[in-house]
């Protein structure tokens, strides 16, 4: 068949017709040979390119016309009749129809954009250019065509067929994939914007599909969550949801077009998870009680879909760990022995074991979310400040300070057994020291038994000291640590104080004759450690000691001058070898404290003395010396007589020979007064430090600011002592009353302050 | 009573001469009421001058033999011929009114000053005068608050920073008790079987505005302690509340 005449529009339609049905795949589809396409793409190039030359001339504005009017008309109409004339087939599904058919349809459509190519690129443009808006390429004119006579009169069809396809997966029938996936993406596709058909447009897909089918979809999942929550538990409600959410992620990657994600998921999370918070959170208790970590974190997974709904799970988890706390304290002090008063170590212990369990909940359970890191964090602090043994009666000084300071002692003395010691570490007392309200309270404590371990030498390591010092100033300041490092920089000073005084006796025979051997004096900067200097003004030393004193005074004058050393008596500890063996035995060493030897020195020139006598000789206190004698006559060194009562004239007898398996004796013997007085001391030195801390930190304020109100000055006390202890508001007041009163603040209104320079 | 308006003050300066203070000092006495003041001031005008040489001899009259000032003896002896006892509110007016340092002394420079400022020569007109102020007193709860402040400063021993309990009470009992009642006994009570130790003058300052809300009060439950009232009303207000006394 020949080419048709250029310039005859019918002729050259009649020609193309029957090809443009084999391109768009008519009922029996043959395909398209190359020939054939050839042909047909010549014929509507000639058509089109004549009719342009021909009327050339008559052209109005000089304006180059454009042939290609007509043979779209046609084209337009031919389409129309091509779609309208699209039939199912009796053992087809609309959907299998729509898919088989769009997806032929889709390809001819590209191939006719092909074949008319030029009537594309000159006439539609150029039409489209002068602003028509009902002009399109071909392809887009297809598109359209399907739209308008095959989507749109069968859209209910389609969209209820999809939606049936979509459930009955959900129920877990087999569909075929292929043809949702194509068919939703149709929807896609035909939202053309005639105004600007580069444009994406969504609006037939969100109107006819998504919106249907997130309706679809919340009401299925109500449906279903409701039957099966009646009917199973909430763990395997859990895993249902877990299931389903998959599923549907699933279904939303492979056939949904981006948008829905969103809407989906809102659906998702109302239906699934909001409906069903209040089951979730009455089973919650019970997962946390049974530490049903794998069950918890499912929850918290799906939970975590609407953040807000974490919220009372955060609340209960915080009260159950603070309850958790107090029943394993309650529990420690109903075992342990009242009169002997709680054990540090299992104090501390209880207290880590409850954190270390929820911590790890807290990790594999709830993700380290912060949320619940807080509730954590806010429920230690509660249980471990405050507890029936921290805080017998629910007004006072919480204890805790003190027994971690009291259970780092045990850690790193030397006498501990190590049997003891093996299961502590210096990170379970950090843990413990950042929950800690009162540090300074920590720190006096801390820094007491510090002191003895450091002048007794009865620290078991120093590299652990270091560290704990290193840790608590990583943790806290510089400034909270300095008093230890001056206190240690003391004992290093001292060392070389002792070795220097060695070699400065060396020196001289006569005085290394007179001087006590192995003397180990420490001298310490008296603000920096916890020691008070009680004068014992009527105290003799004994004679044997004298010549040592002298040499270090004299050696430590010398070298610093202006600098005065006070003697702390009651801190000096002495080790003294006792003849008291049985003939041909090694004589017995005995360790005391040095006032305790005081009163024993007389007895090397006779073997009885009276009370009397005996506080003439030392110049003890009567309640020192009652003490000490009573601990040797228990201890059987010294005998009395009468033995009932203690008076002027009750008369006290060396023993000739001193009986004790050990060769070592430790006599050492602390007085009750004192080691009452040792804890007065500690509150004491805290409420005085903090008083000092709190005005001087007022002061501070006040001197920046010049006048402050009330509350203001409050908050930012409390705030700025926080790194500290916490402040209580009556003892801030106290101090601006103090304040006040010494004239560095004025009230210039009921509730405002200024600073008076 | 607020103070005279500055506008008040202002065209009293200018039609009478007299200084910003003085015309203050005039209108507040007269309740404000301009007319008044300005008739009183002009009527006492015309005797000015001879004034500071009869309020002079007046001074010179009570004041101590030894000394500059007006001590103790004189004290007592002026305020009988004022027609006051002693222990009355009037005596504290009248030295507010004075600027008395201190109890039983008066001084020269404000004696003369602020009678002059009046136009006050006699005895009896000063009587008058504090009469007036007494019933201004009972009226007037910023004069009220104004003489209870500087009670403390003249009820303070020479050098001393604080009252003791026992003078705090008394002058609590003359000056609070009318007004306050039952309230101001409960206090007391407190500050003598509870506190013991000494009053300041922020305690003694705060307590009349703390009185004030109390009275409006039927228990204490309203009260905040991390409100800025002073520490001692803090005590006060968990004694009254441990021993269940309201």
């Amino acid at each position: 068949m020949s080419l048709p005449k250029a310039e005859d529009l019918t002729a050259t339609w009649v020609y193309v017709e029957p090809g443009l049905g084999h391109i768009l795949g008519s009922e029996n589809d043959q395909g398209v040979t190359s020939q054939m396409y050839m042909n047909i793409y010549t014929a509507i190039y000639n058509y089109c390119v004549n009719k342009s030359r021909s009327s050339s001339s008559t052209s109005v504005n000089g304006n180059k016309f454009l042939g290609g009017a007509e043979i779209y008309q046609r084209l337009k109409e031919y389409l129309c009749g091509y779609v309208l004339g699209l039939k199912r087939r009796d053992d087809e599904t609309f959907l299998e129809f729509y898919v088989r058919r769009w997806v032929r349809f889709s390809i001819g459509a590209g191939y006719l954009n092909n074949i008319f190519d030029y009537m594309n690129r000159y006439w539609v443009n150029k039409e489209r250019t002068d602003g028509r808006r009902d002009v399109y390429d071909v392809n887009t004119l297809c598109t359209l065509t399907w739209r308008d006579y095959m989507f749109t009169p069968h859209v209910d069809t389609l969209v209820s067929e999809l939606l049936a396809q979509i459930d009955a997966q959900r129920n877990n029938e087999i569909v075929n994939a292929y043809n949702l996936s194509i068919a939703i993406k149709s929807f896609v596709t035909l939202g053309i914007d005639t105004q600007d058909l580069k444009k994406p447009n969504l609006s037939i897909y969100v109107v006819n599909f998504e919106q249907p089918f997130v309706a679809e979809t919340a009401k299925f999942y109500a449906d279903e969550s409701a039957r099966y929550l009646a009917a199973h538990s909430v763990v395997d409600y859990l895993t249902k949801c877990e299931t389903r959410l998959n599923e549907e992620a699933t279904r939303a990657n492979t056939y949904l077009h981006e948008h829905t994600k969103k809407p989906l998921t809102e659906a998702l999370n109302k239906t699934l998870v909001e409906a069903h918070t209040a089951a979730m959170y009455s089973e919650f208790a019970r997962l946390l009680e049974q530490t049903e970590t794998e069950h918890i974190f499912k929850m918290y997974k799906l939970l975590n879909r609407i953040p807000a709904t974490l919220d009372p799970l955060a609340v209960t988890y915080q009260v159950y760990v603070q309850l958790e706390g107090l029943k394993a304290l309650e529990a420690l002090k109903a075992a342990d022995d009242e009169a002997k008063g709680v054990n540090p170590k299992n104090y501390v212990k209880t207290l880590i074991t409850v954190y270390d369990r929820f911590v790890r909940i807290l990790d594999s359970a709830f993700n380290n979310d912060a949320k619940f890191d807080k509730a954590l964090d806010d429920a230690c602090h509660a249980y471990i400040n405050s507890n029936p043994i921290a805080l017998p009666k629910p007004k006072g000084t919480s204890r805790t300070p003190e027994l971690l300071a009291k259970y780092c002692d045990m850690f790193l003395k030397k006498s501990s057994k190590e049997s003891e010691t093996a299961d502590m570490s210096v990170d379970d007392i950090m843990v413990i020291f950042k929950f800690i309200n009162d540090k300074d309270a920590f720190e006096t404590h801390y820094r007491r038994l510090l002191a003895k371990r450091l002048i007794h030498n009865t620290s078991s390591s120093n590299d652990h000291e270091e560290l704990i010092i290193q840790k608590l100033q990583d943790e806290n300041s510089t400034e909270y640590t300095s008093k230890m490092s001056k206190m240690f920089q003391d004992v290093q000073q001292s060392t070389e104080l002792k070795l220097s005084f060695r070699e400065a006796v060396e020196k001289d025979p006569a005085v290394q004759r007179a001087v006590v051997p192995d003397f180990t004096p420490y001298v310490l900067a008296e603000t920096m450690w916890p020691f008070t200097h009680t004068k014992y003004e009527t105290f003799k030393l004994p004679a044997a000691l004298q010549p040592t004193y002298d040499k270090l005074q004299e050696m430590y004058q010398a070298k610093h001058q202006g600098r005065q050393l006070k003697w702390l008596w009651n801190l000096c500890r002495v080790e003294l070898k006792a003849n008291l063996s049985k003939p041909g035995k090694p004589p017995f060493i005995f360790s005391m404290h040095l006032l305790q030897m005081a009163v024993l020195f007389p007895f090397n020139e006779r073997e009885t003395y009276t009370f009397a006598e005996l506080q003439a000789a030392t110049g003890l206190d009567l309640d020192h010396l009652e003490g000490y004698l009573a601990a040797f006559v228990k201890h059987r060194l010294l005998a009395q007589s009468p033995a009932a009562t203690m008076g002027p004239e009750t008369a006290f007898t060396v023993v000739k020979e001193y009986k004790s398996k050990k060769l070592k004796v430790n006599f050492a013997t602390t007085l009750k007064t004192e080691a009452k007085q040792e804890s007065d001391d500690a509150q004491k030195e805290i409420d005085e430090d903090r008083k000092i801390f709190l005005q001087a930190c007022i002061v501070r304020i006040m001197k920046a600011r010049k006048t402050s109100k009330h509350g203001a000055l409050i908050n930012e006390v409390i705030h700025q002592s926080h790194a500290r202890f916490h402040a209580a508001i009556s003892d801030i007041k106290k101090c601006i009353d103090v304040l006040i009163e010494k004239q560095y603040l004025r009230r210039v209104a009921a509730d405002e302050y200024e600073y008076m320079a | 009573m607020p103070p005279p308006t500055r506008k008040s003050v202002n065209q009293f300066v200018e039609l009478t001469g007299t200084t910003m203070a003085n015309a203050t000092t005039w209108l507040s006495h007269y309740n404000n009421n301009f007319e008044q003041a300005l008739d009183a001031y002009l009527s006492k005008k015309s005797g000015q001058g001879e004034t500071s040489s009869a309020l002079e001899a007046i001074f010179a009259k009570y004041k101590d033999p030894e000394g500059e000032d007006i001590g103790i003896d004189g004290t007592i002896a002026y305020i009988e011929d004022l027609g006051f006892e002693p222990e009355d509110v009037s005596a504290l007016i009248l030295a507010e009114f004075l600027e008395s340092p201190s109890v039983g002394i008066f001084k020269k420079d404000a004696f003369v000053r602020k009678w002059t400022a009046l136009n006050v020569e006699s005895v009896s007109e000063m009587a008058a005068f504090i009469e007036l102020e007494k019933k201004r007193y009972a009226g007037n709860k910023d004069y009220f608050k104004q003489v209870y402040e500087y009670t403390f400063t003249i009820a303070l021993d020479a050098n001393a920073r604080v009252l003791s309990n026992e003078v705090a009470v008394e002058y609590w009992n003359l000056l609070l008790a009318p007004v306050y009642g039952a309230k101001l006994a409960l206090w007391v009570k407190f500050v003598v079987e509870e506190w013991k130790k000494t009053i300041n003058r922020d305690a003694w300052t705060m307590l009349l505005p703390f009185l004030e809300w109390f009275s409006q009060q039927t228990s204490l439950a309203e009260y905040d302690e991390t409100a800025a009232w002073p520490s001692l009303i803090d005590a006060f207000v968990e004694y009254v509340n441990s021993h269940e006394f309201l």
